[in-house]
């Protein structure tokens, strides 16, 4: 029988049918005391996130249009933000699906409310400061999900600093790729589906953040077991179908309105005369060539791997070596989970793109931290009250144990860190490229086709070169709307511009005359390479681009070599 | 281009749908919001009953169901109520049921209705006068009241300092027709959810039974609006803008069973009267009144609800026939997705509100019902706008007339049910 003490009586009568209107406080008044109390009750956890965006902040901003130096990639990204925000476009040549377009159209946004191409060196460097933006929100949204998961404040701090000061994490965290765009939003999805009441508005917010994370860029759907698992910890036997309804359904429809949109423009299947959905995703899983085992030391994977670890060889092996307790501690199951599903993806042996561990990264982050965190709990908590005398047993011992641990790790870490971050702020490893794009404005004319990098084709465009005749050299002889006029269209070219890594891709040999490989792939661009001479180089060792001036009168260079072997895979 | 005039009323149609998807979504589940918010939906636990009830039974040519009703609420386990029945003088056949059952026990008294024309709120008023109890209770001929749920009611005033406490309703007769699964669903979510929400924010449109309002409020505020054809409605509105505090609570096992209308016609009628209802107090602006700006606007969106609902959900179709006719733009055709997408959360929601109420229910979880609720949901759009459309008609043509739902039992005879019921 449950103890019950309500009122004995109803209470006298005391109310006015004609109502009372009670002149409310004002608006702005109650928002401010709402505010202001809001502020009172953490104010020592925002000092702490203000501290810590200003110090991640800095180290990614300081030297940040410098290193790495812009590449392809991220030329392609600003260049379709510039077509959305000027031509209204989702591309700068045919959009063909290689993923979904909010990304870009997010940086457009971005460009555009703050004007950034007027403000910054090169077109780059304006996506560039989108990608800080996307990190200051990250960090935020890093130390706020890692109290939702219940970490003390010291471990929080830990991921987040993990997460800011990793020369790994900074140099990629810099480059403009859509996978920087994904992280806030990936953040953001498990900050909300870990809602401390379990709300289902939670989880349907959960739910959309998600959704925007794929329709960023596909690739963020891997996270989906991870955030279901997130979310299924952090629901109520009694609320949960509705929490899973509303966060099924607003994921669902938003993800679907990406087919949707190809179905309306007929372009979901595959069909002659026009790109579709379908050809896009068969060839995303199944057309590119695959990385091979990480294991392999000749693959492809083992040298991207290998990248990763040259830049910060602590951080992804604390990662592994965390993650399998950060699966059995409950409050870093989901974030470990995240992490491993993404080890595993790439044991995999499919295609693994460099900068693939972007996202990961403040998942490995928040494992460490809350591994360390369910330590010190051991040492300091459970250990020192433990009714086990057996465990109260020489805590001091274990407990200077555990200082001395962390204290060396700190010092390790953070020695190891302090050269590559050193030159990540000073190193300008961009200067090749800026020279090169100089070189180009003042050497060239209007009138001449220029097929180039894709990250100089909105600085070429922005300076008025005319845009059908700056082309980048991926699109040459696959989209049927780029054509150079002429009866051979390599003949019409007057200059190639490529990186070392387009070297790489296009199968360029170490002599820099075209390949087999390049000649049947890249026909135009193979011919046009095969009767070009080598103007001016201007950068060093991965980062070093190549001008060369097309001379249709040349002997053709590819048809009398022999083979040669090919350049050595290098990732840039 | 004339498409662009059309594109922008089209996109803020969009908008406005979605605004209204949204939020009646927001409201449909408010009650699971929160595991702690589930726990505020039943009665507290109740303990020694110590207020009075006069139960008013409003009865218009109801002999076939009257008497049941009576027996029923005479076997509540409350120890002080009293039972008033309200016949018309030119309804001799009820009446004689009335008179037959205060012969068999004093709590029961009949009062005669003399007034030209009839309707529920006269009735309900000549009742008041009589009334003797510190508690008026309203409930129709044909409810089947759970005999605990005075006593609920009694420590929910007490428990809650109420002024007001609206228990629960609930259509049982769900797998009689496809649009009985629709109807019941409403009443779900309407009286387990969304009446939590609007008590919690200070303005609420009462239900029409299982409604509970202390005697001298009720006599302050003089009673029911006899003009009103949302009688309910109204008095709720009154009761909000002089500051009553309303408690709602809905228990399954105490909820009034009550059965949908046994024809569509009858659904149809009983919408109309309910959206003319709601116009009428959104017109007659008492509303206004209330205390702050938040609460206006809300009262304002409330009352213009039902039609924004049913209009709403004719977005869908009229979006098809749209990419089906015309050669739109783009974004045109884009856009479109948007009522499909809303429509189809909803729906999603309503089969997890379904499964909760046969969880709720203990009632076995049949595949066809999913597929009646999947199908039934655009023609039941077409109904609900079709009753709003009906309503706007008659209220401009002045026709107030009372179009009275008959009611049939079905809700008794319902197999599935026997031996749920408390």
């Amino acid at each position: 029988m449950t103890v019950v003490a309500y009122d004995l009586d109803l209470e006298p009568l005391d109310l006015d049918p004609a109502g009372r209107p009670e002149p409310p406080p004002p608006l702005r008044r109650r928002a401010a005391t709402r505010i202001v109390a809001w502020i009172r009750t953490r104010w020592i956890d925002l000092s702490v996130v203000t501290v810590l965006v200003v110090v991640g902040g800095v180290v990614h901003a300081v030297g940040m249009d410098n290193s790495p130096a812009r590449f392809d990639d991220e030329g392609t990204y600003t260049a379709y933000a510039w077509a959305v925000q000027n031509w209204h476009r989702l591309g700068h040549y045919t959009y063909w699906y290689a993923h979904p377009p909010l990304g870009w159209i997010q940086i457009a946004a971005w460009n555009w409310l703050t004007d950034a191409y007027d403000h910054t060196p090169y077109a780059i460097a304006a996506t560039r400061g989108f990608m800080l933006f996307c990190k200051i929100v990250s960090i935020v949204l890093l130390y706020a999900l890692a109290r939702r998961l219940r970490m003390s404040r010291v471990a929080a701090t830990l991921g987040v600093a993990i997460f800011a000061l990793s020369p790994l994490s900074v140099y990629f965290t810099r480059a403009a790729l859509l996978d920087n765009i994904v992280t806030p939003w990936l953040l953001a999805a498990f900050f909300f589906v870990a809602s401390p009441r379990s709300s289902i508005r939670g989880a349907a917010a959960g739910g959309f953040c998600l959704a925007m994370a794929v329709l960023t860029k596909e690739t963020a759907l891997l996270y989906l077991p991870a955030v279901l698992v997130a979310l299924w910890q952090h629901t109520d036997r009694r609320t949960r179908r509705f929490s899973l309804a509303f966060f099924g359904a607003v994921f669902v429809l938003l993800c679907v309105g990406y087919p949707v949109f190809a179905l309306l423009k007929n372009e979901l299947f595959i069909g002659p005369g026009h790109v579709s959905l379908e050809w896009a995703v068969r060839w995303q899983l199944f057309g590119r060539t695959g990385s091979g085992s990480i294991f392999d030391p000749k693959s492809t994977a083992h040298a991207v791997i290998r990248s990763w670890l040259d830049q910060d060889a602590w951080l992804p092996r604390l990662a592994l070596v965390t993650a399998v307790p950060g699966m059995l501690i409950r409050r870093t199951r989901a974030v470990a989970f995240a992490f491993v599903f993404q080890v595993l993806q790439m044991l995999r042996g499919g295609y693994l793109p460099y900068p693939y561990v972007i996202a990961i990264i403040p998942f490995a982050a928040l494992t460490i931290a809350g591994c360390a965190d369910w330590l010190w709990d051991l040492a300091w908590n459970r250990w020192r009250r433990s009714g086990n005398r057996w465990l109260r047993l020489g805590v001091r011992g274990k407990q200077a144990i555990v200082v001395a641990l962390a204290v060396t790790l700190v010092c390790l870490v953070g020695h190891a860190w302090s050269y590559p971050l050193r030159d990540l702020r000073t190193n300008d490893r961009d200067a090749g490229k800026a020279e090169a794009l100089a070189w180009l404005r003042s050497h060239t004319t209007d009138d001449q086709y220029l097929v180039v990098d894709d990250s100089f084709w909105v600085d070429l465009v922005r300076s008025g070169r005319p845009s059908d005749h700056i082309v980048w050299f991926t699109k040459l002889d696959v989209d049927k709307d780029v054509r150079i006029p002429g009866v051979y269209q390599w003949a019409g070219i007057s200059y190639l511009v490529l990186d070392h890594q387009d070297d790489l891709s296009v199968h360029i040999q170490a002599d820099g005359r075209p390949s087999k490989d390049t000649l049947t792939q890249f026909p135009t661009l193979g011919k046009a390479l095969a009767h070009s001479r080598v103007v001016t180089t201007f950068g060093k060792g991965l980062d070093t681009v190549t001008i060369r001036r097309v001379d249709p009168t040349m002997p053709d260079l590819a048809a009398k070599t022999p083979p040669t072997k090919p350049a050595k895979k290098v990732p840039k | 281009m004339t498409a662009v005039p059309l594109m922008v009323v089209f996109g803020l149609a969009t908008v406005a749908m979605l605004i209204v998807a949204v939020t009646s979504l927001a409201w449909m589940v408010d009650s699971w919001r929160t595991p702690h918010a589930l726990g505020q939906m039943p009665f507290p636990e109740p303990d020694e009953p110590r207020l009075s009830f006069s139960l008013l039974v409003p009865a218009r040519h109801e002999e076939v169901v009257l008497g049941d009703t009576i027996r029923r609420l005479l076997s509540q386990k409350h120890p002080d109520f009293e039972v008033i029945v309200i016949v018309g003088d030119d309804d001799e056949g009820t009446a004689a049921v009335a008179r037959e059952l205060s012969w068999e026990d004093p709590r029961v008294r009949v009062v005669v209705d003399d007034s030209v024309p009839k309707n529920k709120p006269k009735a309900l008023n000549r009742a008041l006068a009589h009334c003797t109890k510190r508690v008026v209770g309203v409930f129709d001929a044909e409810d089947e009241v759970a005999p605990d749920l005075l006593r609920h009611v009694d420590a929910c005033f007490r428990a809650q300092r109420a002024h007001v406490v609206q228990g629960g309703v609930q259509l049982m007769n769900y797998r009689s027709s496809w649009w009985s699964l629709r109807n019941t669903l409403e009443y779900f979510f309407w009286f387990s959810s969304r009446l939590h929400f609007h008590a919690r924010n200070g303005f609420i449109p009462l239900g029409g039974n299982t409604v509970f309002v202390r005697t001298d409020l009720l006599q302050l505020v003089e009673g029911w609006d006899t003009e009103c054809l949302a009688e309910d409605c109204e008095l709720g509105i009154r009761l909000s803008v002089a500051g009553a505090k309303v408690a709602v609570a809905y228990s399954p096992a105490l909820a009034t069973r009550e059965e949908t209308p046994p024809t569509l016609a009858g659904l149809l009628k009983q919408r109309t009267r309910w959206n003319q209802g709601y116009l009428q107090v959104l017109k007659r602006g008492e509303w206004r009144r209330l205390p702050t700006r938040g609460k206006r606007m809300m009262a304002r969106y409330l009352l213009a609800m039902p039609f924004m609902q049913a209009f709403s959900g004719l977005m869908v179709p009229v979006s098809l026939v749209t990419i089906l006719l015309f050669r739109a733009p783009m974004p045109f055709v884009l856009l479109t997705y948007v009522p499909m997408a809303a429509t189809l959360a909803t729906l999603s929601i309503e089969a997890i509100g379904l499964a909760e109420f046969n969880r709720m229910f203990g009632l076995r979880v049949r595949i066809r019902d999913y597929l009646k609720l999947v199908a039934g949901a655009i023609p039941y759009q077409l109904l609900l706008a079709t009753a709003a459309l009906r309503a706007s008609a008659r209220e401009m043509r002045g026709e107030r007339g009372w179009e009275k739902t008959e009611h049939v039992g079905a809700h008794r005879d319902e197999p599935v049910l026997e031996g749920s019921m408390p």
